[in-house]
């Protein structure tokens, strides 16, 4: 097993050179101009000029990209274009606010998703079953921007209880992973209840009940077990989402994530630092893909690592 | 209870209610619709920076509410007749946030600075016709320019030009620590967080600053910023779209602040294409098009309909009388030019709600003679790229582009000239019309050859006169700045140039 775990880390290595390559020349492919942005749009072509000298973005693009793969070989992530601060700095301090968000919004809304998926399950084309699903469908659809200044302006607002926005304390995590949360909430719902709709089709399920399990059994721990593998496929899929920040939740409610960093840096063309959150991203994935394959061995025994 | 112990209690009692009260700290937040780029405005182009910056960093000339010339660290000024010598005198008895006593070498230091064009800072194109910096003695300071340079006295008065610790400078990096002579003292910034400024207790003018700390947020999500506001986080927001502010208004702890802004939106008419050389079509686009309606659909009516390529509170204004919206002459214009039927065009803007609500409408509005109008909303920095880094003049696509210049000198030449002379044809500096015509460029400069306000003024009627005559832009709006402040706080107020002061902010108990 651990062998496995070894080789797939290895495995990561051209997948991530692989990904360099594309971020850089998608960025690069995009329309805009650095130089210009930082100036401003009253700046006159001269200033735009003399901050393109002073960041060196006139040098041939291969070497800039010789440049960026060479950074990420030494963990040395360059300068911010628009602030002159390492990359590595702003990452490092934006990484905390997303991963508790993250944290939070998954931790609510998978035990959630499960309750209401396995109820709805067992419930099925019961009313209980009809709400749970609408409100999981209202979930998904309902725009993350639109429930997060709703929440905000009922709860901080209206009644005054939290904070409406920024990262000052723990309790300004209740109302942004709640609005972050629902969509995934949904999503774990939905999935949770096919999966134990289709286990307990199974034979086993019916060889339980025919010897006489109680019925709580049966669901939660026969039915549910082995609904599992791709609830939890589902739940690191939402993770790895979930920690590459979430613009428009950190946006309405000005939280100092990645997301934040990742919109400014794009409405800039912060070319160091986009390539390095993607890059980020792009390996959390990776680990959290290689985190869910391996906590199957955990859920199913039978599975086997060679 | 005996006697003692009554004394005892009553002693603890009163030691109590001592430490109960302290005396009340009095914080001022603040909610800003940008992030801040840099704490240094020689270097930065956002006003955000600026407006940050200038309770810590004073300049030797600012503005009053009204864009009038005002004094700070200078307390006179004049100008040569041949505008090409500036002389400052400067208050005495500051210092610095970090003891450097504030005289004519440190102003020196700043200027040449600014001077200095191989400094690459986004500011030096200001002092690029400074040629020398002297200090006849210690609170003197005279600017020597290469050539004449009319508008030289509002250049100094521009929100960039602030006074650096001369050792700052050359010790600390000003971009995160500036150190200047404001009411207050930079503390901490973190970024995409917050900057934390705290009260000058040397300040200059004794009887400010007022309150003890004042926090800059940054909040880009205009919602989010009316929330801050009305749940007491914050006391001020600027800016203010116009679209919420009835929300602060229907709140009875909040007023909305609105002045007249100097921002003029245009679109203008590439007048290399041949359907713009002629002035009649020109003239018809600027009639057909409702600029009443437009200030109503675009910034719910908050907003000035423009009479004169500049806003009212530009020095050197003059009214020209608005065009009004005369469809019949319109229609009749575009026929005695041969396009009856109208053709097509295509109209360049920016594509967040408030962009595409302006293209939309004027589609919609040129329709009306005949016009099919194909808009082309695009991401910002998309746009900035095709408009400002590889246009060419000859060959650009665009028919129409949507734009709006504030002048932030306060000065009829920074609009004029980056706008409407031949030499500020985009990509240089704005002019995205390709407008060009001798007797405004001959004007432009006569005014800037001139240290004369009556001869400048004179000029500036003259450019203005030709410019609306030859409408090389469809004038669409001045819009108002709008900012929501807590009552009972004064001294915060937003600018018409889209800058905030807070120097002066006090709160009425």
């Amino acid at each position: 097993m651990l062998n496995y775990f070894l080789r797939r880390l290895a495995a990561m290595v051209p997948v991530l050179f692989l990904i360099s390559i594309f971020v850089f020349l998608f960025i690069h492919a995009l329309p805009g101009d650095p130089a210009r942005l930082l100036a401003g749009e009253t700046a006159t072509q001269a200033e735009v000029e003399s901050i393109r000298r002073a960041l060196n973005l006139d040098q041939p693009l291969i070497w800039q990209y010789v440049d960026f793969v060479a950074n990420l070989v030494t963990l040395d992530l360059g300068n911010s274009l628009r602030t002159g601060e390492p990359v590595s700095q702003m990452i490092a301090r934006a990484f905390w606010p997303t991963f508790w968000l993250s944290i939070c919004a998954l931790v609510w809304s998978v035990l959630f998703g499960l309750v209401a998926g396995v109820i709805s399950a067992v419930r099925r084309g019961s009313p209980g079953d009809h709400a749970g699903m609408f409100l999981a469908v209202s979930g998904i659809s309902m725009p993350n921007f639109w429930l997060g200044l709703l929440l905000m302006q009922y709860f901080s607002v209206h009644l005054g209880w939290l904070g409406t926005s920024g990262f000052d304390e723990p309790s300004d995590l209740i109302l942004p992973s709640l609005t972050l949360g629902a969509g995934v909430a949904a999503v774990m719902a939905r999935f949770t209840r096919s999966a134990v709709i289709d286990v307990a089709r199974e034979d086993f399920i019916r060889t339980a009940r025919a010897k006489g399990l109680r019925e709580r059994i049966v669901i939660w721990k026969h039915a549910l077990r082995n609904a599992l593998i791709p609830v939890v496929t589902m739940a690191g899929l939402q993770f790895g989402f979930l920690l590459g920040g979430s613009i428009v939740v950190e946006k309405v409610f000005r939280w100092p994530g990645l997301g934040s960093l990742l919109l400014d840096a794009i409405n800039f063309r912060d070319y160091a630092v986009v390539q390095s959150e993607i890059m980020l991203f792009s390996l959390q994935f990776l680990l959290i893909n290689l985190a869910v394959d391996m906590l199957y061995g955990f859920i199913n025994p039978a599975i086997r690592y060679k | 209870m005996t006697f003692l112990k009554r004394a005892a209690l009553s002693a603890m009692l009163m030691a109590g209610t001592a430490l109960a009260t302290p005396v009340l700290a009095e914080d001022l937040k603040i909610a800003m619709d940008q992030i801040f780029q840099k704490m240094d405005p020689h270097n930065s182009n956002y006003n955000v920076d600026y407006s940050v910056a200038s309770g810590v960093l004073e300049r030797l000339i600012t503005f009053d509410a009204n864009m009038k010339l005002v004094p700070q660290l200078a307390t006179e000024w004049e100008g040569s007749d041949d505008a090409k010598t500036f002389t400052f005198k400067l208050r005495e008895g500051v210092t610095f946030h970090d003891g450097t006593p504030f005289d004519a070498a440190a102003v020196k230091a700043n200027f040449d600075r600014l001077a200095d064009q191989s400094q690459n800072l986004a500011k030096n194109s200001l002092f690029k016709v400074v040629d020398t910096v002297e200090t006849p003695d210690d609170y003197t300071v005279v600017l020597n320019l290469k050539e004449p340079f009319g508008a030289m006295i509002n250049t100094v008065a521009h929100p960039s030009v602030v006074i650096h610790s001369p050792k700052a400078l050359e010790e600390l990096d000003v971009q995160k620590n500036p150190v200047g002579t404001g009411p207050f003292i930079f503390k901490e910034w973190i970024p995409g967080e917050r900057v934390v400024l705290e009260k000058n207790d040397d300040y200059w003018d004794s009887e400010w600053p007022k309150v003890d700390t004042v926090t800059f947020y940054p909040v880009t999500e205009s919602a989010t910023r009316v929330s801050m506001l009305l749940s007491d986080e914050v006391q001020f927001v600027h800016v203010l779209p116009a679209e919420l502010s009835e929300r602060v208004e229907n709140d009875d702890s909040a007023e909305v602040l609105e002045v007249p802004g100097i921002t003029v939106w245009t679109a203008s008419l590439n007048m290399l294409k041949d359907k713009f050389k002629d002035q009649r079509v020109r003239r018809a686009f600027n009639l057909a098009v409702d600029q009443e309606a437009f200030i109503d659909v675009v910034y719910s009516g908050h907003g000035v309909v423009p009479d004169s390529p500049i806003a009212p509170d530009t020095r050197f204004y003059e009214s020209q009388g608005a065009f009004g919206t005369d469809l019949e002459e319109a229609r009749a214009l575009m026929k005695e030019a041969g396009h009856e039927d109208g053709f097509d065009v295509e109209i360049w803007g920016i594509n967040n709600s408030t962009g595409v609500r302006m293209l939309q409408f004027l589609q919609q509005q040129l329709s009306q003679i005949n016009v099919r109008a194909k808009i082309v909303p695009m991401e910002g920095a998309t746009r900035s790229e095709k408009l400002f880094s590889s246009v060419d003049p000859e060959t650009a696509e665009f028919d129409m582009v949507m734009g709006g210049w504030s002048p932030s000198t306060g000065d009829a030449d920074w609009h004029l000239r980056p706008v409407y002379a031949t030499e500020g044809w985009v990509p240089k500096i704005y002019n995205m019309a390709f407008y060009s015509n001798e007797t405004v460029d001959q004007a432009i400069a006569d005014a800037l050859n001139t240290g004369d306000a009556d001869a400048r003024a004179e000029a500036y009627a003259t450019a203005q006169k030709q410019i609306w005559e030859d409408a090389p832009a469809v004038w669409l709006a001045i819009e108002n700045k709008m900012a929501g402040r807590k009552k009972g706080l004064s001294g915060v107020f937003q600018m018409p140039d889209g800058t905030m002061q807070y120097a002066k902010a006090e709160y009425q108990n």
